[in-house]
């Protein structure tokens, strides 16, 4: 209830800040925006590569195929203080709506967002469009299903992007012409999941069929703050900390919490990007058959963890050329349940060296080779395996 | 420790050649136009606006009005981590005046 009152109190607020500051009408603007990514993912260490069948035992899931990535975007600005956003995007998984939001800025410190987007949460969520960034696909902690062994790890810390409805707080605010801060506070829906489940259930996160209403009636909350300083007037560096908390069964008796910290440098145009993210989540361990390590007596409740981090390196080679190495981790501490490879301490770790060749402005080809080391051996015995993509992007 | 040494010479010579300008061949302005002022204020360009997005989308969006960028860039100072300051933001649209009368000289050539 005091809640309620503090969000009603807010809106008010921004309300006498938006009519005291409003100016001139503008007309309306609209801007159209869109991209395509076409990737082949070729794993020549693994036959029959495919992420729909399961080859002899566990662990084997893989993409040795074309995935696309499509995205269209519409902006409109409606006045100085109101905009809105709606974003549909074809991927993996059929039709998406990414972002259909809109934005009330009440001053460049103050603007609420309601609608459906992907909360602030680290750097690479801003340029989680494949036209934004230079490797085919994600990092690690990142992934949304295109790594290997997907159905094994059930994804990296956080999908991303990861639309939510909610509302959003955030703003921005220079100090001087150096020192840049920005913040966003957020409530949305959350992930969702059964209580006993052995991850957050993604399909279930982000399918229509329950009309995209909670399972629960609590919020995930959470958070961002970062600071970008201009070092000189061809470099910047940003650091960043993210935070998300929030209950995923239907009792709101288990939770999450993700929490992250990133910083990137740009030195001209290179750019040096790293991140941590981690994600503490607890379960319920009534059916201990189920858990392949043993269970404390009179425990109810276990939790895992799992980190990722990556270091990314782009360097312009020539106006058109591009130079980019990336190194990734993925850690999973915690119990298991049977039948699944891993064990209670799993990892990945993966190397990447692409290059992104843009032919004309609007059109990029990627080429990238990826060497991944598995703590755990997959049914046939393999616990390295080389992998390479090759995309086209273009951008309207 | 000697991965660690070639890691960081490989980051220290990487960050080393990248210490000339953005290249010139990406922008659609001649090399007439490009005065030392403008020159500047295209670097300020390059550098900002390829944080997130590539030069294409601004490049190529036949934009030939001021108002539209004026409003865009104030758009695109709000966001995250943008690093575009208000006196970014100047230069910015000095360098897209440019290419506003482009746009405008091409319309009107097509309408002759």
């Amino acid at each position: 209830m005091r809640h309620a009152r503090y969000l009603v109190l807010l809106i008010g607020a921004m309300f006498i800040a938006l009519v005291a500051g409003s100016g001139e009408a503008l007309a309306v603007d609209r801007t159209f925006a869109g991209s395509a990514q076409i990737d082949y993912h070729f794993v020549p260490t693994m036959r029959n590569a495919n992420a729909n069948v399961v080859p002899t035992g566990q662990g084997s899931y893989t993409f040795d195929s074309f995935t696309i990535e499509t995205a269209l975007k519409v902006a409109v600005d409606v006045s100085d203080h109101i905009s809105a956003n709606v974003k549909v995007c074809f991927g993996c998984h059929g039709f998406e709506t990414d972002m259909a939001y809109f934005d009330f800025r009440a001053v460049d410190e103050l603007n609420l967002r309601a609608g459906r987007f992907s909360p602030s949460f680290g750097s690479f969520n801003l340029r989680h469009d494949p036209a934004n960034h230079k490797l085919s696909d994600k990092p690690l902690a990142y992934d949304m299903g295109r790594m290997l062994r997907r159905v094994d790890w059930k994804m990296g810390v956080l999908p991303s992007p990861f639309p939510d409805n909610g509302v959003e707080i955030n703003g921005t605010h220079w100090f001087g012409d150096n020192i840049q801060l920005d913040y966003a506070t957020y409530a949305v829906s959350g992930f969702k999941a059964s209580k006993d489940a052995p991850e957050l259930d993604w399909i279930t996160s982000r399918s229509g069929n329950a009309y995209y209403v909670d399972n629960n009636g609590r919020p995930t909350i959470g958070g961002r703050a970062a600071l970008t300083a201009k070092l000189s007037p061809v470099s910047d560096l940003t650091v960043g900390g993210s935070a998300m908390y929030g209950t995923y069964d239907a009792g709101n008796d288990v939770w999450y919490e993700i929490l992250g910290a990133d910083a990137t440098l740009r030195i001209v145009r290179t750019a040096i990007r790293a991140e941590y993210l981690v994600r503490r989540q607890s379960f319920d361990t009534t059916a201990q058959a189920k858990f392949r390590y043993l269970i404390p007596a009179g425990a109810q409740y276990d939790y895992f963890s799992k980190h990722g981090a990556y270091l990314e390196i782009e360097q312009p080679l020539t106006p058109k050329f591009d130079l980019i190495g990336r190194g990734d981790v993925l850690f999973r501490f915690g119990n298991v349940q049977n039948g699944t490879p891993l064990s209670q301490k799993s990892s990945i770790a993966r190397g990447t060296l692409g290059v992104a060749y843009a032919v004309e402005q609007n059109l990029r080809f990627k080429a990238s080779g990826e060497f991944w080391a598995f703590s755990d051996e997959d049914s046939r015995g393999h616990d390295k395996e080389l992998t390479f993509h090759l995309s086209a992007v273009a951008t309207f | 420790m000697s991965g660690l040494l070639l890691g960081a010479g490989w980051i220290f010579g990487l960050v080393a050649c990248s210490g000339r300008p953005p290249p010139e061949s990406i922008t659609p302005v001649s090399d007439t136009q490009l005065t030392p002022e403008l020159r500047a204020d295209y670097d300020v360009f390059a550098q900002r606006c390829s944080k997130c997005h590539s030069l294409a989308k601004p490049l190529n969006s036949h934009v030939d009005d001021d108002q539209v960028w004026i409003r865009y860039v104030a758009k695109m100072r709000r966001q995250p981590a943008s690093g575009i300051s208000e006196r970014d933001g100047e230069a910015i649209l000095r360098f897209l005046h440019v290419l506003v009368e482009q746009e405008r000289a091409k319309n009107a050539e097509k309408s002759k």
